[in-house]
């Protein structure tokens, strides 16, 4: 697969998570925007980031997960993406509860669905 | 008795000696400003969320969902269909009007309300369904009617439709948000207006309109009558395009037509106060009048004005409100007050004031990079005041004092002014901005109109006449108001976080935060031998982000007639209605494009520490400091401070650091006359910042000027670092005066704090006049001023409740102080204090 082919698939993924349903989302347990390997985009009041450990090929929804450390772009991810199998997900904590602080984003929840 | 009940006890002459000034207002405003200024919501965010109480606004969504149902039925062309949708809102929105004003119109349908288009894009629509405090009550109802909005535009958006247009590695590293901001749509951004076709009091919409039915008839009887050529073919689409601008010229007029009836049916059958009832039948008649006529009054001028911007925001999501209020609306300011005596001054400032606090406001709801880099405000709304007219005369005028009078009663924080100084302004002009920036309001900034002129010439060959027509696009460029002068769309993609360009230099262009290759392969700076290998890989590193940034704007621009049709703004345009053309056509554009440079000095302070440390001193090897930065100087920090402390730093009138700020601006300027907008003009860069030096701060790793990952970057443009001028304020009036502020980029934002107690009084106007000779004579295009002092702010932090109205300038803005982020609010207090005289 060549690398545009890569990030249109990467690009794909993205605008289809934008393109769900919303009245079927379901916050699971363990959810990429609670990892401290998570890194929130600038425009990522959407919700997408991306992981600082896996590569594009990954896939951490597939069964079994695949992991992907070598390729040079990274993976794309949602806040909400599901990441209960995936072997690299570590609990962070936040400082910034209330969503008003800027800057700190793998410290923050400004988003609904992530309130406690 | 609270405290704040006996300040109220306090006399105005006590509070102006504290320097109180948001309770001197209070206490010397008419009761109408008072009213309507206490009766507006505020829309800025602080940091990624709405203030408590501001909701999104549904209206449109569901108007559009409806006339979006309609519109499929009857197939017609898009840019009509468009037109549709916008007109459908404008006929059927909520309308309502506020007790004691004047002035009529909002973006959206109730005062608390945001405006949102969930026909934009799905990204912004997905992050409006995640807002944790700005869904409406009751929530959950709310919640469901936002996510059938979301699941029904889904795919059919301005973004799915632009998407695929571009290429795809290009929109994947702009997507990143890592070095540009948002996405090249004409719908979003800054669009300038063709003023001097609209607002000189020769034409209105009704005329338009007629002209527009003319060109729609000629062009039908060509193509029936005339035998078939391809020179007929293009007249299908215009005919489109004149079309549809008819579709907004008649739903506006009819808008403010149903602002006419309710004005009227309130005074006739609701309004028992016989003054309040006159009110609004003068509302009534001046909806009557504008936008369909040319104005006749202050009033009607500046109703006309508003509805002209809310049309507008109804069409786009702005980021700015490019205007040049005292001009345009100056000549019936001197009718009403100074020949026919219809108003007194204290009437007409009542009127100035409400037009402030009507554009204060507006709200539209924006995406989190934008809440975060405009922390406070809607957007930059940076009006234009001074200057000279199209023959050089100063076009400084009554109600250019009157603004900045009304400003310091109604002390919003946006819209701000920026004045055109030139040496024939008035002292007494000079003294109401000085005035302004001594109440703490951050505003107005000084421009330097005769350098900025000529730099219009410079790098897009406008003429002269139409140079000196130049307002803010948004809050430091400036575009004229002409024909093919101004800029329709001013995308923000264009804006790089420059800081990259030096961090890229030690990551070979790899982006660990986004964790992409996002720059230039240069080569591996562990092995640089000497200071012009850093200098060629920081070239490069530049030409990648700003060539990345420039080519999807570009690209952009080209598309966006077919993908993103403004038929609003092309009907208030003279190049569109001649046309049939619309107005984002580059063919129809002299081009005035820019990059907005955030997080620029940076650059010229690490690449200073690397010439002196590394080469020059030769006390650390490039090794070593690759090393530190990959830890983010985590166990690095002797070596850190080093770099701190003992490398030379911009704004200090040092060479050594200045003559590299130079070599990269002249860098730049080289690239930028190579780099062309589709227009076929340059892209020159504007160094400024507005919040994005805070919300840049966890996307730029560690930089060689000392700074670790999530460190406040500077507050920039040209500004020293905080706290790092260390010689005075003519020390950094010196350094930036080095730059050519006509050839080496487009303008060059200044941030300089100034004591409130060295500058009270007439001293205080004589040294801030004698300052601004030194910057004037120095060439410098722009400098701002923060007045307000660290006790006061401190005392705003910890009891923000009571300081409520404190203002300060961000950069490129200002803002309420309790309304941005903790962090921004310690940016600012760490900015040195510049005692002057």
């Amino acid at each position: 697969m060549s690398r545009r082919d890569e990030l249109r698939k990467v690009q794909a993924g993205r605008l289809s998570a934008q393109r769900a349903p919303k009245a079927t989302q379901v916050k699971a347990e363990k959810i990429c925007g609670l990892c401290s390997n998570y890194s929130e985009g600038a425009f990522s009041g959407e919700g997408a980031g991306s992981c600082r450990i896996l590569k594009v090929k990954s896939d951490i929804s597939a069964d079994p997960p695949k992991y992907d450390l070598e390729s040079t772009d990274g993976y794309q991810t949602m806040n909400l993406m599901d990441a209960g199998k995936c072997q690299y997900y570590e609990k962070m904590s936040f400082v910034d509860k209330d969503g008003t602080e800027c800057s700190d984003p793998r410290y923050r929840r400004s988003m609904r669905q992530m309130q406690d | 008795m609270t405290a704040e009940a006996a300040r109220n006890l306090e006399s105005v002459e006590d509070l102006e000696k504290k320097q109180q000034w948001w309770w001197v207002a209070e206490k010397t405003r008419s009761r109408r400003l008072d009213y309507l200024r206490k009766a507006i919501w505020k829309k800025g965010a602080i940091g990624g969320l709405y203030n408590p109480g501001v909701k999104v606004d549904l209206e449109f969504g569901l108007l559009a969902m409806e006339s979006w149902n309609a519109a499929q039925v009857l197939a017609d062309p898009k840019v009509i269909q468009f037109a549709k949708h916008l007109a459908h809102y404008l006929d059927n929105k909520t309308i309502f009007i506020t007790d004691h004003a004047q002035l009529v119109g909002y973006v959206g349908s109730l005062p608390h309300t945001v405006f949102w288009d969930p026909t934009m894009g799905e990204m912004l629509n997905e992050e409006i369904y995640n807002d944790s405090t700005a869904i409406p009550e009751p929530v959950e109802e709310s919640i469901k009617t936002v996510a059938e909005l979301c699941d029904f535009w889904a795919g059919k958006t301005m973004q799915s439709e632009i998407l695929p247009t571009f290429d795809i590695e290009d929109m994947m590293k702009v997507m990143s948000g890592a070095v540009g901001w948002g996405l090249p749509m004409s719908r979003t951004g800054y669009s300038g207006k063709d003023y001097e076709y609209l607002m000189t009091g020769k034409r209105a919409f009704q005329d338009i309109l007629d002209e527009l039915n003319q060109k729609i008839e000629e062009a039908d009887y060509r193509i029936h009558n005339e035998t078939p050529t391809p020179e007929i073919l293009d007249l299908y689409d215009k005919i489109d395009c004149w079309e549809a601008m008819t579709i907004m010229l008649e739903a506006g007029m009819r808008h403010a037509k149903r602002y006419a009836r309710l004005a009227r049916t309130l005074a006739e059958q609701f309004e028992a106060d016989s003054t309040r009832r006159e009110e609004l039948l003068l509302v009534a008649e001046t909806c009557e009048q504008v936008p369909a006529k040319p104005p006749r009054s202050l009033q009607e001028s500046l109703q006309y004005d508003l509805f002209i911007q809310l049309f507008s925001r109804t069409e786009a999501v702005e980021g700015a409100w490019p205007s040049r209020p005292d001009y345009y609306h100056g000549p019936y300011y001197q009718k009403d007050v100074n020949e026919k005596k219809r108003l007194t001054e204290q009437a007409a400032i009542d009127l100035v004031g409400e037009f402030l606090i009507r554009a204060a406001e507006v709200g539209q709801y924006k995406p989190r990079w934008t809440k975060e880099g405009l922390q406070g405000i809607d957007g930059t709304w940076v009006w234009t005041l001074g200057g000279v007219n199209k023959d050089g005369s100063d076009a400084c005028n009554d109600l250019t004092i009157a603004f900045m009078k009304a400003a310091r009663q109604v002390r919003v924080a946006n819209p701000t002014f920026a004045l055109r100084w030139h040496p024939e302004v008035r002292d007494e002009v000079m003294r109401e901005a000085f005035e302004c920036i001594r109440h703490g309001l951050g505003y107005p900034s000084i421009r330097n109109d005769p350098v900025l002129i000529e730099n219009a010439m410079f790098w897009h060959g406008h003429p002269v006449e139409e140079a000196r027509t130049w307002l803010h696009q948004a809050c430091m460029s400036p575009a004229p108001t002409t024909k093919h002068g101004f800029q329709p769309m001013r995308m923000a993609s264009a804006t790089a976080n420059c800081a990259k360009i030096i961090e890229y230099v030690f990551t070979r262009g790899f982006d660990k935060t986004v964790n992409m290759q996002m720059g230039a392969l240069t080569d591996d700076p562990r092995k640089f031998m000497d200071f012009e290998e850093v200098k060629t890989a920081w070239s490069a590193q530049m030409e990648s982000i700003f060539g990345l940034l420039v080519r999807v704007v570009n690209r952009g621009r080209a598309t966006a007639p077919k993908t993103c049709p403004r038929p609003y703004l092309s009907a208030i345009s003279e190049r569109s209605v001649e046309t049939g053309m619309d107005v984002c056509d580059p063919s129809l554009s002299r081009g005035n494009a820019w990059i907005t440079g955030f997080t620029w000095v940076e650059n010229a302070d690490s690449l200073a520490a690397v010439k002196k440390l590394v080469f020059d001193d030769k006390k650390y090897t490039m090794d070593q400091l690759c090393d530190a930065l990959e830890a983010d100087w985590e166990g690095h920090e002797a070596m850190r401070l080093d770099f701190v402390n003992n490398a030379p730093k911009w704004g200090n009138d040092d060479d050594y650091v200045d003559d590299i700020m130079v070599w990269c601006l002249r860098d730049v300027a080289r690239f930028s006359k190579e780099m062309k907008c589709p227009s076929g003009n340059n892209w020159p860069l504007l160094p400024e910042n507005v919040s994005g030096n805070i919300h840049y701060a966890n996307m730029v790793g560690a930089l060689p000027n000392g700074r670790r990952l999530g460190d406040a970057l500077y507050d920039g443009g040209i500004s020293p670092g905080p706290g790092l001028d260390k010689k005075g304020p003519t020390a950094v009036l010196k350094s930036c005066g080095k730059i050519n502020h006509v050839e080496d980029g487009r303008a060059f934002l200044l941030n300089q704090r100034l004591s409130p107690s060295q500058l009270a009084g007439e001293k205080g106007f004589t040294m801030w006049k004698a300052y601004l000779k030194t910057w004037a004579d120095l060439g410098l295009d722009h400098v701002q001023f923060n007045m307000v002092s660290d006790e006061t702010l401190r005392a705003a932090q910890s009891d923000p409740e009571k300081y409520q109205e404190v203002i300060v300038r961000v950069a490129g803005y200002s803002a309420h102080f309790v309304d941005i982020s903790r962090k921004t609010q310690d940016n600012i207090i760490q900015r040195t204090v510049q005692g002057i005289g």
